[in-house]
C-alpha cells in the first residue's frame, strides 16, 4: 500500500471545495470579486439615474411651484437612494467577509498540504549518499550520454521531422556523432512505421522463419481485421500461407489466428482488437528493436538508463547502510568497493563474469587473476600463494581431498559471451 | 507490494521526490502570502472610499451625490484592479494544482505497476523518470542560452526544451530554476546584479527568517562594482542607504569598504583619473597636489564625520606609510593593501553567486546536487566490476571477416559502465561488492585456460559456418578471443564455486 501517495491524493482533492466543479476558495473568491464588482457598476448606474432624475427635476421645476406628482417621484427617488446605499454597504461588508474568509481558507488548505509534503525521511536523502561526486569537467561526458539517450528513445517524440535537423540538433547540443546518430535515426523510423502499420518495408527485413516476421505478419493480419476488410484479409492469408511456412508455429496460428478468422468469416467484431493491436504493436516494437542493436552493435539499454536504473535499485541500500554506518560509527572498510551488495536485474547488469574466490571472498582482478587446480576448482593467484606457501610446499583443495601443486595449475579467464 | 526488480516502494519514491510536491506547495503558499497583503491593502482602501460615500450620502445634497458616485467610482477601480490580481493568482493556482495532479499521477502510474508486477509497465516508467532525471540535469546545466519563447512568453533552455519535448513539463517546476539561472547568469556572465536586487527585495521575509546575509554580500557587491567604475556619487549613495545599516553585523566588511572607496579613490587621484584598474598601478606619492588632498579630507570626514588626522595630512606620510596607519586607523588586520585587491576579483561574483544560489533552492527546498549525477554515481559504483574499463588484448587470425564479425558482435562488451561516455566518470568511483560468483551454467575450459559456458560457445560455432565465415565442425568449436578451433573433446568442465 503507498501510504504517501494515498494521502497526497486526498490532500490534493480538498483543494476542491467541490469535488465535481473544480472550484477552489481561490476561484470562488475571484468569482465573488467579480460579482461585487459587477454589483458595484448596477449601484452606481441606479445612482446616477436618480441624480439624473434629480437633475432634470430641477430644470423642470418652474418657480415655486411644486406638484403634487413631482412630490411622489421625490419620495420614490429618495427611496431608491436609500436603497442604493444600504445594499451597497451591505454587497461591501458581504464581499469583504467573504474574501477575507476565502483566502484565510485557501491558505489553511496549502499549510495543511505543504506539511502533508513533508515526506523526507530523516533517515536520510539523496543527497546525504551522494559521496563520490561527478566533477563539472564531466559535463561533455553527460551531455554526450544524454545524447544517446534521446537518441535511443526519445526522437518519437521530436516534433522536428526531417533527418538531417535531427542529427544537427544531436551533434550540436550533445556532441553525437554524425553517424552514430544517423543509426538511431534508423531505429526510430522503423520503430514509427510500425507503430502507424506501415510494415510493408519492415517485413521485407525478415527471415521468413524469424519470430520477428511471424509477430509481423500478426500485426498485419490484426490491422487488416480491425479495417474489417475481410476480403483482403483472406486474400492475404491465402498468399502468405504455405504449409511449409510457419511450420514450427502451427499452434500459435491455431490460438491467435483462428479466433479472429472465425470471426471474421461471420462477420462479427473482434471486440479488444484495439487492446490487442497495441500490444501486438509492443512485441514487434520490442523485437525489431533487440534486433536492430544487435546487428548495429548498439545496446539495447541506454548506458545512461542502465547506470539510472542501477543507481534508483541501490539507493535504498546506501541509505541503509549510511544509516547503520552513523548508529555503529563505522567507516567504509574499503575506499575501493562498497561495503554492501546490490542485486541488479541482468538486463542492465550482466556484462562482465564475475569471479569471487572462495578462499578470500574477493573478485578476482587482473593483479590477482583466478587459477584453476587439477581438480577444476577455482581460487585466486593470492590464495593460491597462501596454501602453497608461495609455492614451496603441495597443498589440498579447500573444497575436494585432491592434493595440488602450484605447478600443476592453471591460469584461467572466464569469459562472458 | 513485492517489488519486482528490487526496486524500491513507491513511498520511498515519494519521500526521495519530496520536491514534486513541496515546491509547487511553496509556491502556492508565496503567491497566496502576496495576495493576502494586496487584499488586506485593497480592502482597507475600499472601506475607506466607502465610509467617504456614506458620509457624502448623508448630507443629501445633489453635489455630494454626485462626488459619491466619483468615489464609488474609485472602488470600481480598486475592485478591478484587485480582481486581475484575483486572476492571476487563481490561474497559478490552477497551473500549479494541474501540475500536482499529473505528478501524483504519474506515482500512481508507478504503482499501477507494481500492483500488476508488470515488468514492462515498470521498465517504461522508470524510463520517464530518467528523463525526468534528465531534464533536471538540463534545465540545471543548459549549454545553450535561455531563450524567451515570444508566442508564450515563457523562458526555455536545453531542459525545459527537452520537457516539452518529452511531455513532461508539469512534472517539474523547471520555471523556478530556470528564474534562478536569469539571476545566475546576469551575475556571472555580465556582473549585473540589479535581478539579484530585486529577487532579494520581493523574498526579504523569507532571507531575515534564515538569517541569509545575501542581502549584505549583494549591496557590498553592488558597492564595488559602482566603485569599479568610478561611479563615487552612486556608490556613496549605495553606502549610506543599504550599508550602513549592517554595522552592527558586518562592522569590519564595512569598515573594509569605506576605507577600499578611500584607497580606490587615492588611486585614481594619483593616475588623474585615467586608470581602470588601479590594481595594477603602482604608488606614485610625488603626483600627489594640494587639491587632491582637500578632496581626500572631505571624503574622509564625509565617512568618519571626523578631520583627517594631522599625520595623515601630510601626503607623503599618508601614502608612503598608508599600510601601517590604515592599520591605527581601525581596519584592523584587513590593513594590507593586497586584502583590497581582492575586493574587485571576478571570483567575488561567483562566491556571491554560490550563496545566492543556496538561499534559493533553500527556500523552494531543491537539492543541491542534480540528482541525475547522484544517481549516476550510485548507479556506476554499483555496476562497476573488477573486470570493467579494461581493454581486453585481441587476437586476429589471418581471416578479416571472421575477426570482424567476433570481435564486433560476439566480444565487444555494451557494458554500460566500460562505454565512452561513462568510463572517464567510471575511473574515479568504486567498486560494486559481489559475495557470489556471477558466471554460466555449464562452464568448461579450452585448453588455452579460456573459460566460456559450453551452450554460448556450440551456438556461436553454429553461427559462424551459418554465416559461411568458417567451417566448423560439429566436433568443434571456435575461441573468439584467440581465433583458434579446438575440439569439443578437449573440454575441461570447470567447478567454480
Amino acid at each position: 500500500m503507498a501510504h504517501l501517495l494515498n494521502s497526497l491524493d486526498s490532500g490534493y482533492q480538498s483543494f476542491y471545495i467541490d469535488k465535481n466543479k473544480d472550484e477552489t476558495w481561490l476561484s470562488r473568491t475571484y468569482n465573488d470579486t467579480h460579482e461585487f464588482k459587477i454589483q458595484l457598476k448596477k449601484l452606481k448606474a441606479h445612482l446616477n439615474k436618480c441624480i439624473q432624475d434629480a437633475e432634470e427635476d430641477e430644470l423642470n421645476a418652474t418657480g415655486n411651484v411644486k406638484n403634487i406628482n413631482n412630490e411622489k417621484e421625490i419620495l420614490k427617488r429618495a427611496k431608491k437612494r436609500g436603497l442604493v446605499i444600504s445594499k451597497l454597504n451591505k454587497a461591501s461588508r458581504q464581499w469583504n467577509n467573504n474574501v477575507t474568509k476565502q483566502v484565510k481558507l485557501s491558505g489553511i488548505q496549502y499549510n495543511k498540504f505543504k506539511n502533508q509534503t513533508n515526506m523526507k525521511s530523516h533517515n536520510g536523502d539523496l543527497d546525504s549518499v551522494y559521496i563520490n561526486k561527478i566533477s563539472e569537467e564531466y559535463k561533455n561526458d553527460i551531455y554526450l550520454a544524454i545524447g544517446y539517450h534521446i537518441a535511443r528513445y526519445g526522437l518519437g517524440e521530436m516534433q522536428t521531422v526531417k533527418r538531417n535537423e535531427i542529427e544537427t540538433y544531436l551533434k550540436d547540443v550533445y556532441g553525437l556523432d554524425e553517424k552514430v546518430a544517423a543509426i538511431y535515426i534508423s531505429m526510430t523510423e522503423k520503430i514509427n512505421n510500425i507503430k502507424t502499420y506501415n510494415t510493408k518495408d519492415c517485413i521485407n527485413d525478415y527471415d521468413k522463419n524469424s519470430d520477428i516476421y511471424f509477430e509481423i505478419y500478426l500485426l498485419d493480419i490484426m490491422i487488416l481485421i480491425k479495417d474489417k476488410n475481410i476480403l483482403t484479409t483472406l486474400e492475404y492469408l491465402r498468399k502468405s500461407t504455405s504449409r511449409s511456412f510457419f511450420n514450427n508455429k502451427s499452434s500459435i496460428i491455431v490460438e491467435k489466428i483462428s479466433p479472429f478468422l472465425t470471426k471474421v468469416m461471420l462477420g462479427l467484431e473482434v471486440e479488444n482488437i484495439d487492446e490487442l493491436l497495441n500490444q501486438q504493436v509492443d512485441i514487434c516494437v520490442d523485437l525489431v528493436s533487440k534486433d536492430y542493436c544487435k546487428q548495429n552493435k548498439i545496446s539495447f539499454d541506454s548506458s545512461l538508463f542502465s547506470i539510472i536504473l542501477s543507481g534508483i535499485i541501490s539507493l535504498q541500500f546506501f541509505i541503509k547502510y549510511n544509516n547503520i554506518q552513523k548508529a555503529l560509527h563505522v567507516d567504509w572498510t574499503t575506499k575501493n568497493e562498497l561495503p554492501f551488495n546490490v542485486k541488479l536485474p541482468e538486463s542492465v547488469s550482466k556484462f562482465h563474469s564475475i569471479f569471487i574466490c572462495p578462499v578470500l571472498k574477493e573478485e578476482t582482478t587482473i593483479e590477482n587473476p583466478p587459477y584453476s587446480l587439477p581438480c577444476h576448482h577455482v581460487i585466486s593467484r593470492k590464495a593460491l600463494d597462501k596454501l602453497s606457501k608461495n609455492g614451496t610446499i603441495s597443498f589440498k583443495c579447500p573444497y575436494c581431498p585432491v592434493a595440488a601443486t602450484i605447478s600443476k595449475t592453471m591460469k584461467v579467464n572466464f569469459i562472458l559471451l | 507490494m513485492k517489488s519486482i526488480i528490487n526496486e524500491p516502494s513507491t513511498d520511498f519514491h515519494l519521500r526521495i521526490n519530496e520536491e514534486s510536491f513541496s515546491i509547487p506547495a511553496e509556491i502556492l503558499k508565496r503567491n497566496l502570502n502576496k495576495l493576502e497583503r494586496s487584499v488586506k491593502l485593497r480592502t482597507d482602501e475600499i472601506s475607506v472610499l466607502l465610509n467617504k460615500v456614506n458620509e457624502l450620502m448623508d448630507s443629501n445634497t445633489l453635489e455630494n451625490d454626485k462626488s459619491a458616485v466619483l468615489e464609488i467610482n474609485k472602488i470600481i477601480k480598486k475592485v478591478d484592479r484587485l480582481e486581475k490580481e484575483l486572476l492571476k493568482t487563481k490561474d497559478e493556482e490552477y497551473d500549479i494544482l494541474m501540475r500536482i495532479q499529473e505528478r501524483i499521477s504519474f506515482f500512481k502510474e508507478l504503482e499501477h505497476a507494481k500492483s500488476l508486477t508488470s515488468r514492462e509497465l515498470l521498465i517504461g516508467w522508470y524510463q520517464k523518470y530518467t528523463n525526468l532525471l534528465i531534464g533536471d540535469y538540463l534545465v540545471r546545466n543548459s549549454k545553450s542560452e535561455i531563450k524567451k519563447d515570444d508566442d508564450t512568453g515563457c523562458y526555455n533552455n536545453d531542459g525545459s526544451l527537452f520537457l516539452k519535448q518529452q511531455h513532461m513539463e508539469k512534472l517539474l517546476d523547471y520555471d523556478i530554476i530556470i528564474n534562478a539561472n536569469i539571476i545566475s547568469n546576469s551575475l556571472i556572465k555580465h556582473n549585473d546584479i540589479g535581478p539579484l536586487l530585486t529577487w532579494i527585495h520581493d523574498n526579504t521575509q523569507y532571507l531575515k527568517s534564515i538569517k541569509s546575509t545575501l542581502d549584505f554580500d549583494a549591496r557590498l557587491q553592488e558597492y564595488l562594482q559602482l566603485l569599479s567604475k568610478d561611479n563615487y556619487k552612486e556608490a556613496i549613495n549605495c553606502f549610506q542607504l543599504h550599508l550602513v545599516k549592517f554595522i552592527s553585523t558586518h562592522s569590519l566588511e564595512i569598515q573594509q569598504a569605506a576605507g577600499f572607496l578611500l584607497y580606490h579613490k587615492s588611486r585614481c587621484i594619483y593616475q588623474n583619473g585615467t586608470t581602470n584598474n588601479p590594481m595594477k598601478t603602482p604608488i606614485n606619492s610625488s603626483m600627489m597636489n594640494t587639491e587632491d588632498s582637500s578632496k581626500y579630507n572631505s571624503l574622509y570626514l564625509h565617512f568618519f564625520n571626523k578631520e583627517l588626522p594631522t599625520a595623515y595630512k601630510e601626503h607623503d606620510a599618508f601614502f608612503t606609510n598608508s599600510e601601517t596607519k590604515l592599520e591605527l586607523s581601525g581596519f584592523g588586520n584587513l590593513n594590507k593593501s593586497n586584502n583590497y585587491s581582492n575586493l574587485f576579483d571576478e571570483c567575488r561574483w561567483k562566491k556571491l553567486n554560490d550563496i545566492f544560489l543556496r538561499e534559493y533552492y533553500q527556500m523552494y527546498g531543491i537539492s543541491k546536487n542534480e540528482p541525475l549525477l547522484i544517481y549516476l554515481s550510485l548507479g556506476i559504483s554499483s555496476l562497476k566490476t573488477k573486470d570493467c574499463l579494461h581493454k581486453k588484448e585481441i587476437t586476429t587470425s589471418e581471416n578479416k571477416e571472421l575477426d570482424f564479425y567476433l570481435n564486433s558482435k560476439v566480444i565487444s562488451n555494451k557494458c554500460p559502465v566500460c562505454s565512452n561516455e561513462f568510463r572517464n566518470i567510471a575511473k574515479e568511483m568504486p567498486y560494486a561488492h559481489h559475495i557470489e560468483s556471477i558466471l554460466y551454467e555449464n562452464p568448461i575450459m579450452l585448453p588455452n585456460g579460456n573459460v566460456y559456458d559450453k551452450e554460448q560457445l556450440e551456438k556461436l560455432a553454429a553461427q559462424v559456418t551459418e554465416r559461411g565465415l568458417y567451417n566448423i565442425s560439429s566436433e568443434e568449436i571456435i575461441d573468439p578471443i584467440d581465433k583458434q578451433v579446438y575440439l569439443k573433446s578437449s573440454f575441461v568442465k570447470m567447478y567454480p564455486t
